[in-house]
């Protein structure tokens, strides 16, 4: 074994455990280590893919000083809940002035590249990527409220996963990433103005790739400058301290609706007297987590699903409330939680999941049957029931930009395939495989 | 194209940290300027300010004469080259750098014209059409250079560009920014904890320690004048070294010699007894390898050899010594500040490759005293420095571009022993 091998992991399973640290990454034998062939697009490191102990991991080899302090940022971000792939380890290789950097590779989610890649071209698919672009916006808002200037924000160094009719963003890539107390503006600015470059070359790139003239990149381009507005909107109504009228405290409330439904817990209220000597007071709300329908949701069911499904499960529990007091019956929040668990959710659950192959998250399937229904019941003027959404979903015949329709970045295209064992090291920024497509 | 003026600029933190402290600092149109230093001496910060990432909490920024403390980073003019450097499989060389003008709204012809030029200027020109695959891993690094020309910025900022790569490709990118630099003339601003990197691309070099710039000179000018123990420390590899000497009369005692002081020197150092000599590896010779006419010019002296490295061009002997507790103290500390896993009671010398001088050997070594600094233990002040070399620019070094020749006759400040920044 050489020396100044430094082993440090927080997930000391035998598998990570077993890993020939004592070699070059590039030089472990795909005929001896459980190496995954993932396409991750170009990284100026070498990344590989290892399956073990029932998870897949991402290991990177970075210059030792940049690897520590990748893992010391992810580290600090997992303390703060905040959405960025997990550290599990940092593996000191001195003899060979270097390090490996492992993370956690989330699962089930995905590269925006699969998404566009995967969907059908024509209408519809501008709403798709609308909704990556809000992900990345709500990310972004997210990093800077906790003081994280990430440097390097890009659809590429970002992950995908299906929440509803939403998507959550994961951060990926925290090499160029600070943790401060506060971010300046200065920082944020920053930020947005790598952002937009970056998603636009992320969008134009994929256009490429599909063959589409370089004359419509126009639409792309106008769409990067779009996280800017996101990110703004999300942004302000978090910070706005709006002025009210000492007569008028009630409307506190409706700002705080207005966090409630975007999915912000309020955590507090704080209403002081202008400096102008006015009679009018400076309303400040401290902002939560993003979870405020996820909390309740499990509070009423004990249910523990993201914010985007729990928005959706919420109305389907208030819907199936509504009815039964129409139909007289009274009962309290918990019973009406109950019956809408055994007698809904679940049977729909089943169904829905079913329907569309048994593959992926049973809950998700739930949402997107609920969504879909809505989608037909609103095309046809009357609630068509659950029927005709399932046949839709088992055919893949979704309304061309429902959420329900990202289900084909989820659908695996088989077992993840093993790297082939190659003579010579690998490339470390292999071509698009077809797993990508 | 504009100059850069620091002027008394602080960065005090919410925790009343202070990162840099009252720093002042012209940057010349066109030069190369290197701001380095151990982790933690407010080198990145400073950068940071120009970039307008951080606030800046007392002091004035100007950028082409127009203050700009309040104005955001996009508004500046300036280019972080290398922040942005993800390259897109699909696109060709020529999209890649010209992608992010069209988010700007440039014209289409002057797109064409600005991918073109800069493409001339980084020798990517019968590459545009090509993919990024085709391209070799330094000319992949210059297709982001490219991004940054093709702004037009006013100046070319550098946070550690290459500190995130590995050692063939950081030896390669060196090289191509300092050609970029030369060819382009445009004012660089480099930060970086490596003194290589500082010695072998800047004009002129701001050597940074607890938020505060300890001296700004040439690399030559740090080298052979450097202000204080913790820059003559700093600069260099390996690094200088440090015995501890006292003063008898006319005479210096070192571990291992005696050498006679210059009149004028020994004035200077009259009332301290102990002094800190500073004396460079390549100073010392294998005393049978020197000449008899250039032998009377120094002293000669035998020490035990504990061990010695023989790299095929150089060679290097370390000789251990003793060093009374209160220097020993005051080196241990330095080191610490340096950042140095040097061990500093035991010196290096540099002997010529054909030096039979091995392991264990009783040597005789030559020393040339001429060029030995002293340093005061307590202040840790460069005694050998007149002050007017403490107050002006050593010649200039010689890989300067004709751009920046204004700027090394004119600007270069160091710090004077009362600790004002003076300017000549």
């Amino acid at each position: 074994m050489p020396a100044g091998l430094d082993i440090r992991l927080r997930v000391p399973t035998p598998g990570l455990l077993g890993l020939p640290w004592a070699d070059r990454l590039a030089d472990w034998d795909a005929t001896e280590v459980p190496l995954r062939d993932i396409a991750v697009g170009p990284s100026r490191h070498l990344v590989r893919f290892v399956e073990s102990d029932g998870g897949l991991w991402a290991l990177k080899e970075l210059p030792p000083r940049i690897a520590q302090k990748e893992f010391g940022v992810l580290r600090e971000l997992e303390s703060r809940g905040l959405a960025a792939v997990r550290p599990a380890g940092v593996v000191g290789q001195a003899f060979a002035d270097t390090a490996i950097l492992v993370t956690r590779f989330l699962q089930p989610s995905w590269q925006y590249r699969r998404l566009l890649m995967r969907l059908p071209p024509g209408a519809g698919k501008n709403v798709h990527r609308s909704r990556l672009l809000d992900a990345m916006g709500a990310l972004l808002v997210d990093l800077h409220r906790n003081g994280v200037f990430w440097g390097d924000c890009s659809l590429a160094n970002t992950l995908f996963s299906r929440d509803g009719q939403r998507l959550q963003a994961w951060m990926v890539d925290a090499e160029t990433s600070e943790v401060h107390p506060r971010l300046s503006n200065g920082q944020r600015q920053m930020d947005l103005d790598i952002v937009v470059d970056n998603v636009a070359g992320g969008l134009i790139d994929v256009a490429a790739r599909l063959g589409e003239a370089p004359s419509d990149y126009g639409t792309y381009l106008f769409e990067a400058t779009s996280v800017v507005t996101r990110y703004q909107a999300l942004w302000d109504i978090q910070h706005e301290e709006p002025l009210l009228p000492y007569a008028e405290r009630y409307r506190v409330e409706g700002q705080i609706r207005r966090l409630n439904d975007l999915g912000f817990a309020v955590e507090e209220v704080q209403l002081e007297s202008s400096r102008d000597g006015d009679d009018s007071l400076r309303l400040k709300v401290t902002v939560g987590g993003r979870r405020f329908h996820a909390e309740q949701l499990r509070r009423l069911t004990g249910l523990d699903v993201g914010e985007g499904q729990a928005t959706d499960l919420l109305n389907d529990l208030r819907a199936f409330q509504r009815r039964l007091e129409q139909s007289g019956a009274v009962a309290t929040d918990a019973v009406v939680a109950r019956r809408w668990l055994t007698e809904v959710f679940e049977p729909g659950m089943a169904r829905a999941h079913a329907a569309i192959g048994g593959v992926g998250d049973p809950i998700q399937a739930y949402a997107d049957l609920l969504e879909v229904r809505w989608l037909l019941s609103e095309r046809a003027g009357r609630d068509v029931g659950d029927e005709p959404a399932l046949v839709a979903l088992a055919h893949r015949e979704a309304p061309i930009a429902s959420a329900a329709r990202m289900a084909v970045a989820e659908t695996p295209t088989g077992q993840l395939p093993a790297v082939a064992p190659v003579e010579g090291p690998p490339d470390s920024s292999p071509a698009p495989s077809a797993w990508e497509l | 194209m504009a100059e850069i003026t620091i002027k008394n600029v602080s960065k005090v933190y919410g925790d009343g940290y202070s990162a840099v402290d009252n720093v002042s600092l012209d940057i010349a149109d066109g030069e190369f300027v290197i701001l380095v230093g151990p982790s933690g001496c407010g080198k990145s910060t400073l950068l940071r300010m120009i970039v307008g990432l951080e606030d800046i909490t007392e002091g004035d920024l100007l950028i082409g004469g127009q203050r700009v403390n309040e104005k955001a980073p996009r508004d500046r003019n300036l280019s972080m080259v290398f922040q942005n450097y993800a390259l897109y499989p699909h696109l060709t060389i020529f999209e890649n750098i010209a992608f992010p003008l069209r988010l700007r709204g440039v014209a289409e012809d002057e797109i064409r014209k600005r991918v073109e030029e800069s493409a001339a200027t980084l020798d990517l020109t019968e590459h545009l059409q090509r993919k990024p695959s085709q391209l070799s891993g330094g000319q992949r690094q210059r297709v982001a250079m490219g991004r940054a020309i093709v702004r037009q910025a006013d100046a070319f900022l550098f946070d550690e560009p290459l500190s995130n790569l590995d050692a063939k490709l950081r030896g390669q990118m060196r090289t191509e920014i300092s050609r970029l630099q030369r060819r382009l003339g445009i004012t660089t601003v480099y930060v970086t904890h490596d003194q290589t990197e500082a010695m072998t691309l800047g004009d002129r070099v701001a050597v940074l320690r607890k938020g505060v710039i300890e001296q700004v000179s040439t690399p030559r000018g740090l080298y052979e004048h450097p202000v204080n123990l913790f820059v003559a420390g700093f600069i260099g590899s390996p690094p200088m070294n440090f015995l501890p000497c006292s003063v008898k009369g006319d005479t210096l005692e070192l571990p291992f010699l005696s050498c006679p002081l210059g009149r004028e020197i020994a004035e200077r150092v009259a009332d301290r007894k102990l002094l800190i000599a500073g004396i460079r590896p390549e100073h010392f010779e294998d005393a049978a390898l020197v000449e008899d006419s250039k032998k009377e010019k120094g002293v000669s002296f035998r020490v035990k050899v504990d061990v010695t490295e023989w790299l095929g061009n150089s060679q290097y002997a370390y000789v251990p010594y003793d060093a009374p507790a209160d220097i020993k103290a005051s080196l241990a500390s330095l080191e610490k500040e340096l950042d140095s896993e040097q061990l500093r009671t035991q010196m290096i010398v540099s002997v010529d490759a054909a030096s039979r001088i091995r392991d264990g050997d009783e040597a005789e070594l030559w020393l040339d005293p001429s060029r030995m600094q002293l340093f005061d233990p307590q202040t840790g002040h460069n005694l050998t420095l007149l002050n007017e070399e403490r107050d002006s620019a050593p010649p200039s070094s010689p890989t300067g571009a004709p751009s920046s020749a204004a700027a090394r006759a004119g600007t270069t400040q160091t710090l004077a022993e009362d600790g004002a920044t003076r300017k000549t």
